[in-house]
Parts: structure tokens; sequence; C-alpha cells
């Protein structure tokens, strides 16, 4: 019998912010489903789409972004590049057919741990709803 | 369409001058129905210019080959532009791709290009033939006389065109027309699909894609020096023709023009796989014009779409 569907998320976190409300999410120890994979990013606005697209070929049926909120970038402004780039990313995914939803671009203070894990939950419960991910960009060897 | 001989007064006087070391225009192609990219240096060789119909080429991408050849541009380029190419120019130049001094730009309004495979294969079958554009209607004289419509023969990118003459330009012959764009019927179609036919019809499209990559080099704006698509460390997209390298390799390509795309049609003129790349460039086009009031290829000084941002950027799709 197989096992219950999990989906795959990457999910790119800010240095400053995002990663940091993981972190205190984790030492609060909330409660949120296991199914992110963190990669570490020094800022959102680092976040080529290339890297989503990659993602989401490779392996993931969902790709998370987070960042500090608008006005509290580290680097001042790389958060509202982010904000225009996952948009318009997230248009051309749906033109193409793609779940636009599984791309996901969120806000997450270094205090906000239980925002953090709510967003994690959510994520995981939309993605799941979704199911795997069944589209020609998706390389046929990583199906389950 | 436009006077011939102004233009190739224009360019006999730059060259003459030295105000330009090379002029770039359209020759006479192979057959009638085609123009070929000709680079001009020496004054008495402009005759050869021309200007008919068949001048689909973006001439901005001839500059661009002219920049890899040699590391840069050597020296001024007079360059003949349509609408397109003018705002393919402008484009490089925001990205300081190149320099305003490096062009001078000889704007030629654009009444829009033929398809030659529209035509069909008896016209094509003539000897020779001119084809003149007169109000909504194309004539071709040749052997016999064939009357078109120009919404049955034009390039669908033409027919879309809202630019045809150059916004900015340091001659212009001739007077600049009006852009009257047709409704874009296939964009408005494909987004009304449900999400699953829209991926079948593009799973259907990229398969066809051999990856010639014929519509990265067709592309005036695709310049880069370390092209993403053929990086090998890291290798974000391989070479091997497969349906999900292929959708990658269009997504990454469609994305990289986002915002600066002067909707050209190259890409789909030189696609041997009839793949609809402009609906892709298109869609995003449209898109970057509704949300961030955006259009590429107007204003060298503006700043490029995906450098800067606006505190009030949309933002209702964020979690």
């Amino acid at each position: 019998m197989r096992e219950k569907y999990e989906p795959r998320i990457v999910a790119f976190l800010c240095n400053w912010c995002s990663y940091a409300a993981a972190d205190l999410a984790g030492v609060s120890r909330l409660k949120y489903p296991p199914n992110l994979r963190v990669i570490k990013v020094m800022c959102s606005g680092r976040v080529n789409p290339l890297h989503v697209l990659y993602a989401l070929s490779h392996g993931a049926d969902g790709v998370v972004v987070a960042g500090c909120h608008p006005g509290d970038c580290h680097y001042r402004h790389g958060n509202y590049i982010a904000r225009r780039r996952i948009a318009l990313l997230r248009n051309l995914l749906s033109f193409v057919g793609l779940e636009e939803d599984r791309v996901v671009l969120t806000w997450a203070s270094a205090a906000e741990g239980e925002k953090f894990a709510e967003m994690a939950r959510e994520v995981a419960d939309r993605v799941g709803k979704l199911g795997p991910l069944r589209h020609p960009i998706r390389k046929v060897e990583t199906y389950d | 369409m436009i006077d011939e001989g102004r233009m190739r007064e224009v360019a006999r006087d730059l060259l003459a001058s030295g105000e330009v070391d090379c002029v770039i225009g359209y020759a006479r192609g192979s057959v009638w129905y085609r123009a070929r990219p000709v680079a001009i240096s020496d004054p008495d060789k402009v005759d050869m210019l021309i200007f008919n119909p068949f001048c689909m080429q973006n001439l901005a991408t001839w500059l661009k080959f002219e920049m890899k050849e040699n590391g840069g541009l050597q020296g001024k380029y007079g360059v003949v532009a349509k609408g397109c190419t003018a705002r393919a120019l402008i484009q490089m130049m925001q990205e300081n791709g190149i320099s305003t001094d490096d062009v001078y730009t000889i704007g030629v309004p654009c009444p829009g290009m033929v398809d030659p495979r529209k035509l069909g294969d008896d016209v094509l079958a003539m000897e020779d033939a001119r084809v003149t554009l007169a109000g909504e209607r194309v004539v071709v004289e040749g052997e016999r006389r064939k009357v078109f419509s120009r919404d049955d023969v034009l390039h669908e990118t033409c027919l879309l065109c809202r630019y045809p003459t150059p916004p900015l330009y340091d001659v212009l012959i001739g007077e600049g027309i009006e852009g009257r764009p047709a409704e874009d019927k296939n964009l408005a179609h494909l987004e009304s699909l449900p999400a699953e036919e829209r991926a079948k019809y593009w799973e259907d499209a990229f398969s066809r894609c051999i990856r010639c990559y014929a519509c990265r080099n067709a592309c005036p704006l695709c310049y880069c020096d370390g092209c993403a698509l053929e990086c090998l460390d890291p290798q974000w997209v391989y070479r091997s023709v497969e349906v999900s390298e292929n959708t990658l390799y269009h997504l990454i390509r469609a994305y990289h023009l986002t915002g600066r795309c002067v909707e050209c049609g190259s890409c789909e003129f030189s696609c041997p796989a009839d793949v609809p790349l402009m609906e892709l460039n298109r869609k995003m086009a449209r898109d970057v014009e509704r949300m961030f009031n955006y259009v590429p290829g107007m204003d060298p000084k503006a700043k490029p779409l995906l450098g800067a941002y606006d505190p009030r950027d949309p933002e209702g799709f964020i979690l």
C-alpha cells in the first residue's frame, strides 16, 4: 500500500527575517508539518525565478519564497524586487497551465514564529490538496 | 511604403561625412520574397538598400552579432530601424548594452511585414514580383497580379503592432504612422481555457521544439555574455531535447524577456518548429503593462522593470 502523499516544498528563507522566524518557531516548539525543505538565502531578492522553475522541474511540488516585511529589508529593497518577480512568475506559470498557488511569496519577521508555523501549515495543506505536480516542466524520473 | 531614394540619400550622406562607420540595412534577398540584412561602409554601395514588405528581420540583432563578434561595437553604426528595431535599440541603451553614441537611428515607419508563407505556393512560384501595401490591401504584381487582404498575409505580430513608428530616431524617413493593433484573439482564447487544456497546449508546443536556440539567437535582446541557457556551471537546463527540458528552456527564455520584449516577432519568425513563442512574450508584456504600467523600449532613461520597484506594486497574491 502506498504511503500518504506528502508534498515536497522548497522554501527559500531570507537570512534576516524569515529564517529567524523559522528558528523561533522551532525554539518555541510550535507544531508544523515537516514538508518544507529550507534553503537559506541572504535575501528574498536573491531568489532568481530560475531557482523556482528549477525546483519545480526537479521534484518540488511547491516553492515558498519568504522575506522581510516591506520596508524592513536588510538590503533596503530586496523584498520589493522579489515581489515583482514572483508576481510575474506566478502569471507565467498559470499561463502555461501550472497551478500558480504552488508558488508562494510571504513575509515573516524574526518575531513571527507563530505566523511562520501557520504559513507552513497553510502551504502544506494547499499543495497537499493540489497533489503531486503533473506538468510538462516536471522531469519524469522525479514522479513518485 | 517609404521613399527608398531618400533612405539611400541619408545613408550616403552619413557614410560620406564620416558621421557613421557603417550602415546596417536591408538588401534584396536570394528570392523576391526575402530580404537580407546588409552592412555597408562604402557610400557608393548604398543603392543596395531597400525597404519592402519582406524586411522582417530586426536589425538590432545584427548589431548584437557585431558586438559578439568584436567584443563590443567598433565605431558608430547607422541602423535602418522600424518601430520594433528602434524599440530594441532603446531597450539596449536602457540596459547599458549599447551606448546612445554608438547608434544613429534611421527611423522608418513600418506598415507591417508580409509573411511569405501566407501568400501560398502558387504566388511564391513566380519568378519575380513586386509587393506593395496599400491601405487594407496587399498587391502582388509579377507574371500575374494578385490582391490579398492585409489581415490575411501580414505576420501576426505586425497585425498586433502598436508602435510601427520608432519612438525615438535621429532621422525619420517619411511620415510617422499610428499603430492600429488588431484584437489579440489568440491570447484571449488561451487565457479563457481551463488550466489543464493550457498545459496540454503548451506541452504540444514545447514538445515540437528541437532546441536549435534560433529564438535565442534571433532575439535582439538576448545579448547577455553568460546566457543562463547555455551555462554549464551551474547547468540550469540540459541540452537534451525532451519535453521537461524544453519547457524549462522556454519558461526561462520567456521570463528573461519579461519587461524587456519589444514584440518584434523575430523569435517566432525564426522558429523552425512553429512554437508560438510570441504568445508567451505577449502574455507577459500585457501583464507587465497592466500590473506595472510599463512598456519596454520607449525611453532609454527609464529604469528596467525588474530592477526597480514601487512600494505600491500589487501584492494581493502574497500569503
